[in-house]
């Protein structure tokens, strides 16, 4: 593995936005229980993994992460530059009391964020779309991937008040 | 026919982890299989792609096949290995019930092997039986993590 290609834009917007949202992340007061924020923080890593090394690589190879195909350092801190955004999106969840009324709009709301996180990404050359991808196919993976998200944290929570009796 | 081989497998593999006795909560389960689906994705694509090790087909359904391989039947069967070696205390109980998951792993690479999903180049089953043993205990020790975070949040309450 090797560190990165070049020393560019794309590893210094990596550097800085690691800085700043795993500083937001140690600032935020803490408001849900230590297992669930340690798994959902794994749950944005594990997302990003999957959708990398299986649409962005492999037979699809619809988008390259970073300066090459090659895994780089600078790869593995995108991963974890996501597992941040698994667990903020459960905490706001939490903190602004989603219910089934307002959760499409929550939803909505993270897919219009993740698509301007990713115009960002591109012009900051993180992203490199491959083989006739385009931010339109983005809309899908985000919809998906937060509708599953709402309704997992959901299911633990009904299964920990459940245990609570 | 690898395809439907796998799928089938894949099928087997979480229906049995669906009927089964769970002994971990919803949260541990979720998160020993988040890491070891991160190990097993990451490692695959190591040995394949980056250090050419082994080489994987490019017909795409026998390649969705190494997918399921890689991404369900790898972390549901080391869940299901976690269940039933917390059952009980003893040290012989988890080794014999690790190694059978050892075996059933290293015989789901030998049929990837034997259906042209994967060739192997510079690889073989034993180093599958030896990473396959590694990631078990990258499973227990993911289960210790999660458990000592859920008894600080009881500790605190």
């Amino acid at each position: 593995m090797m560190l990165w290609e070049s020393f560019d834009k794309n590893e210094i917007y990596v550097l800085v936005m690691l800085i700043i949202v795993y500083a937001a992340f140690f600032i935020f007061p803490k408001r849900i229980p230590r297992q669930i924020a340690l798994l959902f923080l794994v749950w944005g890593f594990a997302i990003a993994t999957f959708f990398d090394f299986t649409i962005g690589g492999g037979l699809m190879d619809f988008y390259k992460v970073n300066d090459s195909d090659k895994y780089e350092l600078i790869d593995l801190l995108t991963y974890f530059l996501f597992a941040p955004f698994g667990y903020f999106f459960v905490y706001f969840y939490h903190c602004f009391k989603i219910n089934q009324k307002k959760v499409i709009f929550y939803i909505l709301g993270w897919t219009l964020f993740g698509l301007l996180m990713e115009r960002v990404s591109r012009f900051m050359e993180v992203i490199h779309y491959e083989n006739g991808y385009s931010m339109k196919y983005s809309v899908a993976v985000f919809l998906v991937v937060q509708t599953m998200t709402a309704l997992y944290y959901e299911w633990i929570v009904r299964q920990q008040n459940k245990n609570r009796g | 026919m690898a395809f439907s081989i796998f799928f089938f497998l894949t099928w087997l593999i979480i229906s049995i982890f669906a009927v089964m006795r769970k002994r971990l909560s919803l949260v541990e389960n979720t998160f020993v299989f988040l890491i070891i689906f991160i190990v097993s994705i990451n490692f695959s694509w190591i040995i394949s792609d980056e250090l050419k090790l082994i080489t994987i087909t490019k017909e795409k359904l026998p390649y969705t096949a190494y997918l399921l391989h890689r991404s369900i039947i790898i972390p549901v069967l080391l869940l299901i290995q976690l269940n039933i070696s917390v059952a009980r205390d003893s040290f012989g109980w988890k080794a014999i019930i690790i190694l059978s998951a050892v075996l059933l792993l290293t015989v789901a690479n030998y049929l990837m092997t034997a259906l042209n999903i994967a060739a192997y180049t510079n690889w073989n089953l034993g180093f599958d039986a030896i990473y396959f043993f590694l990631l078990n205990l990258v499973a227990l020790l993911a289960y210790s993590i999660i458990e000592r975070a859920s008894e600080k949040v009881v500790n605190h309450t």
